[in-house]
């Protein structure tokens, strides 16, 4: 009998690799020709015959190292303001009864299902017609951009925070409220420290969204210099593949190491973040 | 402590409304005087929530509101706004901008007066002296000619030394610019090397008729179409943005340029976010049921590695994906060409680039599917299955009448969810293929894979006869629309609106 059911399992071992291969047939590919003599498409194998590490010392005079700068500029500043804004808000939302809450809670959980993209035609004038009053919020700089993410994010994280701040018992907060400790002290030294893991996954989902983003940046950011990541590598590719098929491998390991190991370490956090609402618990 | 309770609210709150006056100056400049006045009055109303005591909870939500209300319910309407315009190349100054550029032309009348002049100089500064045919000598003051002279230019004045004749054109650059504003709407500028001549402005603005007289031709010209025009219907570049009211949406409907490639996007839209979807959510639930087997080794290991896709930031797997499919290059072409000695045009023809979507994307989106599937499946009683099989149910009743069932209903809204991300999945069709190929039989930016949020993408940014940013906005509009819908039907369906009402 329990041999039998390891037999059985054979099967589905081999139908998990045949996805693990689809799943790294990119992958393989991809560290190879970042590895490889050579630069171009033409005749790669995905055992490289020369092996070099000229792709990555040649990332510095890409560009590389400046896209990469410009994406944790804004990817960092967007989290930690998200984080900011969104905590303020979720407390209340979680906290108080007060006069216009539901419709407030309703007017979100109604805007955050239009992603920011939808609006792009008008972000884009709204950024050209305010860069000529506020020079660092208009168009082509990065200031503009966390703007444009920040303003996006804070509908669907309000909620997902206040989901959070529910469960904290208020019996918590109502002790140090009678210890002398006024409202904004129980939300910085109680409710902020016990909600650490939603602080975390709204911080690292909003870094990890913005950094991933391709639209707006492409839209706002015009000049070489302030590119993101997204922009700068999809710029420097298009239409070049025969020749920089191997500096563009290596910039695309190289970029996107630090986000998948961030996934994998802390992918149940993550997950449970970006499932949230779904999976009824 | 008291004064500092009183103190921060007032502070707090004459920081928003300073805040919220000079955005709604800005946005009553971009957007009309009425979107400023609204603006200004949610600021407000903002600011009296901050400091009357019984509203106190908003002291912590307003600066987030207001973040929310510029960068993203501001551009929803303003959306709506453009897309009632005719906004686009040609067509991006308002009237005011275009009547006052047009109101500085100037003409050159038959039986113009024409001045000899003198230049005097006093270190850079420059001063201009006119003669005219009879001889008087003048010098502009205070939009007037004022006679100073008679016959021969004086070698000095107001301090000002003559410039020599044979250094005069060294210094015509210098004169190219200068324009002089006389009394009766006409001007002094320079019309050849050695006269200024007495300009006329061409173009009278008259408000109350709405229509602008050209004085040298005697036309009157009537805003039409966003342009100022001729009675002949020939226009004045540059036009201006205006109100069209439903011409945009009406152009989806009539006008064969847009409606053709309009129906083809959409529907492709609909089916590659149904397609794409289903395809994933096979795939993933088809894993997910392997996997969730306490027996099978590995588990662990593997749902990590099958997940990697979606660690991995799509915009670079896409461009990955995009040289692997390389039909001349790519290691896929190669390597079916070694195999079956076939070699696939991903990108050449519209149904290999709509197969090359799809298996792309669902490399892209089965982990997820795969994970809520896993999520749901672990989520059912073990009993029921117990039960089941005391029955003497075999493993596909079970799986028909327990699994699947019981599955659909916790993932339901998330099929729902994931329907409307591809719907609007931009950086899937943008990046992998760019709506490529081409639609052969109509003239169109819209490519055969395009959905309709690169369609306005391209419409609006990379049109090449131009930008559209109005048409863009309506078809914007459309897609809110559809996914406005789709989410409704989706709270109704999972009871979202009704757990919610707990929470008031």
């Amino acid at each position: 009998m329990k041999k039998n059911k390891l037999i059985l399992q054979i099967p589905k071992h081999i139908i998990i690799w045949i996805f693990l291969i689809f799943t790294f047939f990119p992958v393989a590919w991809t560290i190879s020709a970042s590895i490889r003599a050579g630069g171009g498409l033409v005749g790669q194998k995905l055992i490289p015959e020369n092996i070099t590490i000229e792709h990555y010392s040649n990332l510095k005079d890409i560009g590389f190292f400046n896209w990469i700068k410009n994406s944790l500029i804004v990817s960092v500043t967007t989290a930690i303001l998200t984080v900011f804004f969104v905590s303020l808000a979720a407390y209340a939302f979680s906290k108080f009864d007060f006069w216009g809450k539901k419709y407030s809670l309703l007017t979100l959980l109604i805007l955050q299902m239009f992603p920011a993209i939808m609006g792009m035609v008008a972000v884009y004038l709204l950024l050209y017609h305010l860069g000529k009053y506020i020079p660092f919020l208009g168009l082509n700089t990065l200031s503009g951009l966390i703007m444009v993410y920040l303003g996006g994010g804070i509908p669907y994280n309000i909620w997902l925070m206040k989901g959070f701040f529910d469960s904290i018992p208020d019996s918590l907060e109502e002790s140090a409220l009678i210890d002398g400790a006024t409202r904004f002290q129980a939300y910085y030294k109680i409710i902020l420290p016990l909600s650490t893991p939603i602080l975390s996954v709204v911080a690292i989902t909003s870094f990890i969204g913005t950094y991933s983003d391709f639209l707006l940046a492409s839209i706002v950011l015009k000049d070489p210099s302030k590119y993101t990541f997204a922009v700068g590598l999809r710029n420097f590719i298009s239409g070049m593949y025969d020749v920089r098929w191997g500096d563009f491998a290596a910039a695309s390991i190289l970029g996107a190491l630090p986000i998948v190991i961030m996934f994998l370490a802390l992918q149940n956090l993550i997950v449970s973040g970006l499932t949230r609402g779904a999976v009824k618990e | 402590m008291d004064l500092y309770k009183t103190i921060f609210p007032i502070l707090y709150s004459i920081i928003i409304v300073v805040i919220g006056i000079f955005f709604s100056y800005i946005i009553g400049n971009v957007a009309g005087i009425i979107w400023g006045l609204i603006f200004f009055l949610v600021t407000f109303f903002f600011s009296l929530l901050i400091l009357h005591p019984k509203t106190y909870p908003w002291r912590y939500i307003v600066p987030a509101f207001l973040l929310m209300f510029i960068f993203m319910i501001y551009p929803i309407i303003y959306t709506i706004q453009i897309a009632f315009t005719n906004y686009g190349t040609g067509h991006i100054l308002t009237k005011s901008q275009v009547i006052e550029q047009l109101e500085k032309e100037t003409y050159l009348p038959q039986n113009t007066q024409n001045y000899e002049y003198a230049i005097y100089e006093n270190g850079n500064k420059i001063k201009i002296l006119l003669k005219d045919s009879s001889g008087n000598i003048y010098k502009i003051d205070n939009k007037k000619l004022i006679l100073i002279a008679k016959e021969n230019f004086p070698s000095e004045f107001e301090g000002y030394k003559i410039v020599p004749r044979e250094k005069k054109f060294s210094k015509i650059s210098l004169l190219q610019n200068l324009k002089f504003e006389l009394e009766d709407n006409s001007f002094l500028q320079l019309s050849d090397l050695n006269h200024f001549s007495l300009y006329k402005q061409r173009y009278v603005y008259i408000p109350e008729e709405d229509v602008i007289i050209d004085r040298l031709t005697n036309e009157r010209l009537i805003p039409k179409g966003g342009f100022f025009t001729r009675p002949n219907g020939e226009k004045i570049i540059p036009g201006f943005v205006e109100f069209v009211g439903m011409e945009n949406f009406l152009r989806l409907i009539k006008d064969d340029r847009v409606s053709k490639p309009f129906l083809r996007v959409f529907l492709w839209t609909i089916f590659w976010a149904a397609g794409t979807t289903l395809l994933n959510f096979t795939v993933g639930l088809f894993l997910a049921l392997l996997m969730n087997d306490k027996n099978l080794k590995f588990k662990g290991i593997y749902r990590t590695l099958l997940i990697v896709p979606w660690a991995i930031p799509a915009f670079i797997s896409l461009l990955i994906w995009v040289g692997l499919l390389n039909t001349e290059v790519g290691v896929v072409n190669r390597i079916l060409f070694s195999l079956f000695g076939i070699k696939i045009p991903w990108f050449l023809e519209t149904t290999w680039a709509r197969v090359a979507l799809f298996v792309v994307n669902l490399w892209l989106g089965y982990p997820y599917a795969m994970t809520v599937c896993l999520g749901a499946l672990q989520s059912i009683p073990e009993e029921l299955y117990e039960s089941a099989k005391v029955d003497g149910a075999s493993y596909f009743q079970q799986l028909r009448s327990i699994t699947l069932p019981l599955l659909l209903t916790a993932i339901g809204p998330l099929l729902v969810g994931t329907f409307a991300f591809n719907f609007n999945n931009f950086n899937v069709i943008y990046l992998l293929t760019a709506g490529k190929p081409p639609m052969s039989d109509i003239s169109t930016v819209a490519g055969t894979t395009d959905i309709l949020i690169s369609y306005t993408y391209k419409l609006a940014f990379e049109g090449g006869r131009g930008q559209d940013y109005g048409l863009a906005a309506t078809i914007s509009i459309i897609v809110f629309i559809i996914i406005a819908t789709i989410s409704i039907f989706n709270f109704w369906i999972s009871g979202m609106f009704k757990r919610e009402v707990r929470y008031e």
